[in-house]
C-alpha cells in the first residue's frame, strides 16, 4: 500500500506540474494580441515574433514556477500593457511623424516606461511581493513595452529601459522610506 | 491555497491529509473498488486544477465537489458498462404462454431472434446458441469464450436495432 501510495504522489505532483505548465501557457495566450498589435502597428515582423516569443517564454516558466514569479509576471503584463499601448496608439491613429527619424516615439516610451515601472512597483508592493518578483515583473513589463516600442526602433527600446527604471526607482525608494 | 500559488513545500502535507479524506468520501457512495479509482482520479484532479483554486471559496468544498464529480462519473460509467454487458438472455425468455396471443407473441420474437441470429457468422451464432443453451464449448478458455460473446452479442444487438429499432 506504502509503494502504491508513492507512485500515486509521484502521479499527482506530475499532474500538478501539468497544471502550472498549463496555467503558464493560458498566461502566456495574452501575448498573442500584443504581437499581432505589434505585427500591425512597427513592421518588424521577425523583431516582434521574436521578442513575443520570448515574453511568452518567461510568462509561461515565472507561472510554472508560481509564488513571487508568478505574481510578478502577471503584474509585468499588466504594466507592460502601457509601453505596449502608447506608441502603437500614436502609430496607427495618426501617424504623428512622416519620416522613421521621430522623437515622438522614443518619448512616447519613456513615457510609457516611466508609467508602468511606478505602477509595477506599487502593485508588486500593494500584493507583497518581494525582489524576485519585482524582477519578474519588470522583465515581463519590459518584453511587453518593447513589442510597442519597435516601433521607435532602437532609441524607442533604450528609452523604454530608461523610463522603466526612472518610474520604478523613485517609488521603490519612497516605499521603502515609509 | 499555498499550493495554488505554487509553494511545492506544501505538496506533502496536502497529498498527505487528502488521501485518506477523499478514500473515505468515495466509500460511502461507491464499492471498494470503484472508491479507489474514484478518490485517485479526484486526487489527481485536484492536483492538477490548484492553480485554478479561487482563494475566496473554501478549499474543502471546493475538493469534496471535484471527488463528488468523480464519484458520478464512475457511476455513469459502470452503469453504462453494466448496460453494455448485460446479454441478451436467450434461455430466460418467457416461457411459453398460456393466452394464444402470448403464444403468438413468443413465437414471433423467437422468429425475430432466429432471424437476427441467422444474418451474423456461424461463430458469433454458435457462441450465442451455447451461451443460451449453457454449453459452453469443450476447450474453449473462459475468457475467449467471454471475448467472443461480447463480440457476438454487439453484433446482435447493432442487427437488432437495423431492423428494429430501439425496442
Amino acid at each position: 500500500m506504502a509503494t502504491a501510495d508513492a507512485a500515486l504522489e509521484t502521479r499527482a505532483r506530475q499532474a500538478y506540474e501539468t497544471g502550472r505548465w498549463m496555467l503558464g501557457l493560458r498566461h502566456a495566450a495574452a501575448v498573442v494580441p500584443m504581437a499581432a498589435l505589434s505585427l500591425i502597428a512597427c513592421g518588424r515582423p521577425t523583431a516582434t515574433v521574436t521578442g513575443a516569443i520570448v515574453l511568452a517564454a518567461v510568462v509561461v516558466v515565472c507561472e510554472w514556477n508560481g509564488r513571487q514569479l508568478g505574481r510578478g509576471s502577471r503584474i509585468g503584463l499588466l504594466a507592460g500593457l502601457v509601453p505596449l499601448l502608447v506608441p502603437v496608439i500614436l502609430e496607427t491613429s495618426g501617424r504623428v511623424c512622416g519620416s522613421s527619424l521621430c522623437s515622438f516615439y522614443p518619448a512616447a516610451c519613456l513615457g510609457g516606461g516611466v508609467v508602468a515601472g511606478a505602477l509595477l512597483i506599487q502593485w508588486c508592493r500593494w500584493r507583497r511581493v518581494g525582489a524576485a518578483g519585482m524582477c519578474a515583473a519588470g522583465t515581463v513589463a519590459g518584453l511587453a513595452g518593447t513589442l510597442g516600442c519597435l516601433v521607435a526602433g532602437l532609441s524607442g527600446l533604450l528609452a523604454l529601459a530608461v523610463g522603466l527604471g526612472l518610474g520604478a526607482v523613485p517609488v521603490l525608494a519612497w516605499r521603502r522610506a515609509a | 491555497m499555498r499550493l495554488a500559488d505554487g509553494d511545492r513545500t506544501a505538496f506533502h502535507p496536502v497529498f498527505v491529509a487528502l488521501l485518506p479524506l477523499l478514500r473515505r468520501f468515495a466509500a460511502r457512495g461507491l464499492s471498494p473498488a470503484d472508491a479507489e479509482d474514484a478518490a485517485q482520479e479526484a486526487l489527481l484532479k485536484v492536483f492538477r486544477r490548484a492553480t485554478e483554486f479561487d482563494r475566496r471559496r473554501d478549499a474543502l468544498s471546493w475538493i469534496l465537489g471535484i471527488a463528488a464529480y468523480e464519484i458520478k462519473t464512475v457511476r455513469r460509467r459502470r452503469e453504462r458498462r453494466r448496460e453494455a454487458d448485460a446479454p441478451i438472455d436467450l434461455a430466460s425468455r418467457p416461457a411459453p404462454a398460456a393466452t394464444p396471443e402470448e403464444q403468438a407473441i413468443t413465437a414471433d420474437l423467437d422468429a425475430a431472434i432466429e432471424a437476427a441470429i441467422a444474418t451474423l457468422s456461424p461463430l458469433d451464432a454458435s457462441t450465442l446458441r451455447a451461451f443460451a443453451f449453457d454449453e459452453r464449448p469443450a476447450g474453449l478458455p473462459p475468457a475467449t469464450f467471454r471475448k467472443r460473446l461480447e463480440r457476438a452479442i454487439a453484433r446482435l444487438r447493432a442487427r437488432w436495432k437495423e431492423d428494429h429499432g430501439d425496442r
